[in-house]
């Protein structure tokens, strides 16, 4: 972003910007799918939202790109017919594409209120993409991931989000080149300071950032989305 | 198939299995569920796919499990459109069912299992006070707010379950994760077959509320302590309901 960022970091910022936009393209086009349908159903139903498999299954079935799970989630009380509802695809351990189950009554075992979850939260009262993470997705995958979600409006109105999941060990497996490479210890952090990867051992993927080294002239942040690259101190 | 989502307390229901014989162990864990009322009371059950592929056992075990479950009145199963197994809540609760597994475990054994969650506990909760953020800490939080409102046994033990996971979670370890929902299976639900009156929830609250207190505090020590003195207390209480039971 500022001209004097060195080149090592920069290659670092690149490896973050290609996961990221693999994850925010598609929510991008999550979005560009339901919106409409949403804009001009004044009562839509679950069955609307038929859309969003189309555009999510054949880029989860490509085994070359880091998302592993996607989809829709609405906003709560927007459906006639689901109180809370998820349309949500995910890759199962064989690779294959599969609908998410989920209970919508409140008094079912599976049922599973998002309202206060980041990945919905953050978005629905920012209005802009927000990035979850790292964290364990107990809910849904059980694994180690990243949830990128975008808030899905008409007009003024919160319908709800779009998102993209990417396992931690996916995304690592992006940084590692480009952190190897560089010429200082570095870590690529989220807004809470939690790092998502870094060449030190001492400063590993979970681990909140020591409070000297979050100091913000030390950071070079990724554009659009509550991540940076951070030098760590010796 | 699908791909299941079960989150919360239930994730100790419908983790996959270990030892025994399949169907034995998924009559097991259903029944558990059902004698704690984590399972309610006319709860339809996922179907026989679904659950052979959540246990990662054939659907011929299901099935097998299932006409146990029929024949000691514990689920109905109707046929047709919304037809489906639900669940039936046995009339005296919590006792036969749970008594049944508990009486098979030695004091021993019970001390061993508690001595094991103690330390997952104990290591979660330490992990999470290095690790939570801001938001973990409001999670917690809300968590423990749940785990004081739940004025009904089950809503306790599954809160309680909720609070458990949370922490495992804001441990950021997946791996902490999987053995808490692991021991949650084998020996939390034991556990909750002591706990849920109101005396066992006040205690668990003020522990729930000290594990929490140490974690926003950032003091992993003290964090460690806490969760292994609660899981402690809940080991005790069993042990101690164990003893009364053989003495009645």
């Amino acid at each position: 972003m500022s001209p004097q960022t060195p080149p090592d970091v920069e290659r670092v910022r690149y490896a973050v910007e290609d996961v990221v936009s693999h994850a925010l393209d598609l929510v991008d086009r999550i979005v560009a799918a339901v919106q409409p349908v949403l804009a001009a159903q004044p009562a839509p139903r679950r069955s609307d939202l038929a859309v969003v498999e189309p555009v999510v299954a054949p880029v989860l079935a490509d085994l070359d790109q880091p998302v592993q799970g996607a989809g829709f989630v609405a906003a709560v009380g927007l459906l006639e017919d689901a109180r809370w509802w998820l349309e949500w695809f995910a890759r199962d351990p064989d690779g294959r594409v599969q609908r998410l189950v989920t209970h919508s009554e409140p008094q079912a075992m599976g049922f599973y209120d998002y309202e206060s979850l980041p990945w919905y939260l953050v978005p629905s009262t920012t209005g802009r993409p927000h990035v979850t993470g790292p964290y364990v997705d107990y809910v849904c995958t059980e694994e180690y991931t990243l949830t990128f979600s975008s808030p899905v409006m008409v007009g003024d109105r919160f319908l709800g989000v779009a998102g993209a999941d990417i396992a931690v060990k996916s995304a690592e497996q992006r940084l590692l080149p480009a952190l190897c490479a560089a010429d200082r210890r570095l870590a690529v952090v989220n807004d809470d300071g939690r790092i998502l990867s870094s060449n030190d051992g001492r400063h590993v993927c979970g681990d909140l950032l020591p409070d000297a080294d979050a100091r913000a002239d030390a950071a070079h942040p990724v554009a659009g989305v509550p991540l940076s690259i951070v030098t760590l101190s010796d | 198939m699908a791909v299941p989502f079960y989150g919360r307390a239930s994730a100790a229901v419908f983790s996959p299995l270990e030892s025994m014989s399949r169907s034995e162990l998924v009559v097991c864990r259903l029944m558990d569920a059902i004698a704690l009322g984590l399972l309610p009371d006319a709860e339809q059950l996922p179907g026989e796919m679904d659950l052979a592929s959540i246990f990662g056992v054939s659907t011929v075990t299901v099935r097998e499990a299932l006409s146990v479950l029929r024949a000691e009145g514990l689920i109905e199963t109707r046929r047709g459109r919304g037809g489906g197994s639900f669940v039936r809540a046995p009339e005296d609760g919590v006792n036969r069912l749970a008594r049944r597994r508990l009486d098979g475990l030695a004091l021993s054994e019970l001390r061993d299992l508690g001595d094991v969650y103690a330390a997952i506990s104990g290591a979660s909760s330490a992990l999470a006070a290095r690790r939570s953020s801001p938001d973990d800490l409001v999670r917690l939080g809300r968590v423990a707010d749940a785990l004081a409102a739940a004025d009904t046994a089950d809503a306790r033990r599954r809160a309680d379950g909720h609070f458990h996971i949370e922490v495992a979670a804001a441990a950021q370890s997946p791996q902490l994760y999987h053995e808490e929902v692991r021991l949650q299976a084998e020996f939390g639900t034991l556990l909750w077959i002591a706990f849920g009156d109101d005396s066992s929830h006040a205690q668990m609250v003020r522990s729930c509320r000290a594990v929490v207190a140490a974690i926003a505090e950032r003091d992993p020590r003290a964090a460690r302590e806490a969760a292994e003195q609660r899981v402690a207390d809940s080991t005790a209480r069993l042990i101690d309901y164990r003893l009364n039971e053989d003495l009645t």
